[in-house]
């Protein structure tokens, strides 16, 4: 193994070998025993190393977790407290059972205003239906 | 605490908080909380704020479990070491608080001040954090997930969403620019020295 492939090696992976790519390990080891360079590149960074560890992490406080779990269970309480209007649950419930696709919405539309157009004419009568119809026509020719 | 949840996976918990199981939620907090917090203050430098950026992560994750996709084949802490990540980045970005003057840390460690060999190292110590804090941004998280969270290079660049060679290079990058810092502040504490022996 080259110094500088060595070099890099200890660079990217640390001091500890064993946390490098397995098939580093062998020849790293080798390497160090033979060259007193690689040695003395091991021994600064061995230093360089335990001053970066020195920097120490502030304690957690002694509630983190707890704190965590407790702000969680506040949450899921919250629903009860603050009802979500009419509308807004509709509109979840539209788009939890929505079709995933625009295509499937489209065709999934178009059947519901068949079904309801023959729910409608069958409550309310062909003769209401026609009387609609009529006046409809009669309204678009005095606008044209 | 459900005591039998401690020995399911983080896979099945979050199948059980999926379905709305606190208990499973707890589990995977107690679990993993403290981790997290450790990558979030290597960030952020301060204990309210990681604990801030960890609590709101695992309450996003509590109120959207969804937004865990198993299908993506990812382990849940490398996923979540994004989620509290980028919280944490967006933490600091937002904070944005103004910077020292570089002059100002090395200022602290001037041995000239500190003769005691404590007070020196306080000095050197407080120049290392420093110096970390002053890296850019992807080099003190390449530093942070790899050499403090002990994470290896591929989790790390999966986490940081590189190439393993990008991460490797912004480590290199990392440590080349403290022990830089570190040369020269040797470099001055030499001067001072010998300007006191005369």
């Amino acid at each position: 193994m080259s110094v500088d492939d060595f070099q890099f090696l200890l660079g990217v992976h640390g001091v500890n070998l064993e946390r490098w790519p397995w098939h580093f390990r062998i020849r790293a080891r080798l390497s160090l025993r033979r060259s007193p360079h690689m040695q003395a590149l091991m021994a600064r960074e061995v230093e360089f190393e335990q001053r970066l560890s020195a920097i120490t992490v502030e304690p957690h406080s002694a509630n983190f977790c707890a704190r965590i779990i407790a702000s969680s269970a506040a949450f899921s309480l919250q629903p009860e407290h603050h009802p979500i209007g009419f509308f807004a649950a509709l509109a979840r419930l539209l788009l939890e059972i929505a079709p995933p696709r625009p295509a499937m919405s489209l065709s999934v539309i178009v059947l519901a205003g068949v079904i309801l157009g023959y729910v409608w004419n069958e409550a309310v009568g062909n003769q209401s239906a026609e009387t609609l119809f009529s006046a409809l026509f009669s309204l678009q020719k005095s606008v044209l | 605490m459900a005591p039998t949840l401690n020995a399911e996976s983080d896979e099945s918990l979050l199948t059980l908080l999926a379905s709305g199981s606190h208990a499973a939620f707890a589990t995977l907090v107690n679990r993993h909380a403290p981790r997290f917090y450790a990558t979030a203050y290597h960030l952020v430098h301060s204990r309210e704020d990681a604990e801030d950026v960890v609590q709101d992560a695992f309450l996003k994750l509590w109120r959207q479990p969804g937004i865990w996709d198993p299908s993506k084949g990812a382990k849940f802490t490398t996923w979540f070491h994004r989620i509290v990540v980028n919280a944490a980045l967006d933490f600091r970005r937002k904070r944005r608080a103004r910077l020292e003057p570089l002059e100002a840390a090395f200022a602290v460690s001037d041995v000239s001040e500190h003769p005691d060999d404590a007070l020196e190292n306080a000095a050197r110590q407080n120049l290392i954090n420093e110096a970390v804090k002053r890296l850019p941004e992807q080099q003190q998280l390449a530093l942070t997930l790899c050499f403090y969270q002990e994470l290896s290079n591929d989790e790390a660049a999966k986490i940081m969403g590189l190439h393993v060679k990008a991460l490797q290079s912004l480590i290199m990058r990392a440590k080349s620019g403290i022990k830089i810092m570190l040369k020269i502040e040797d470099i001055r504490a030499d001067q001072l020295r010998r300007r006191r022996r005369k």
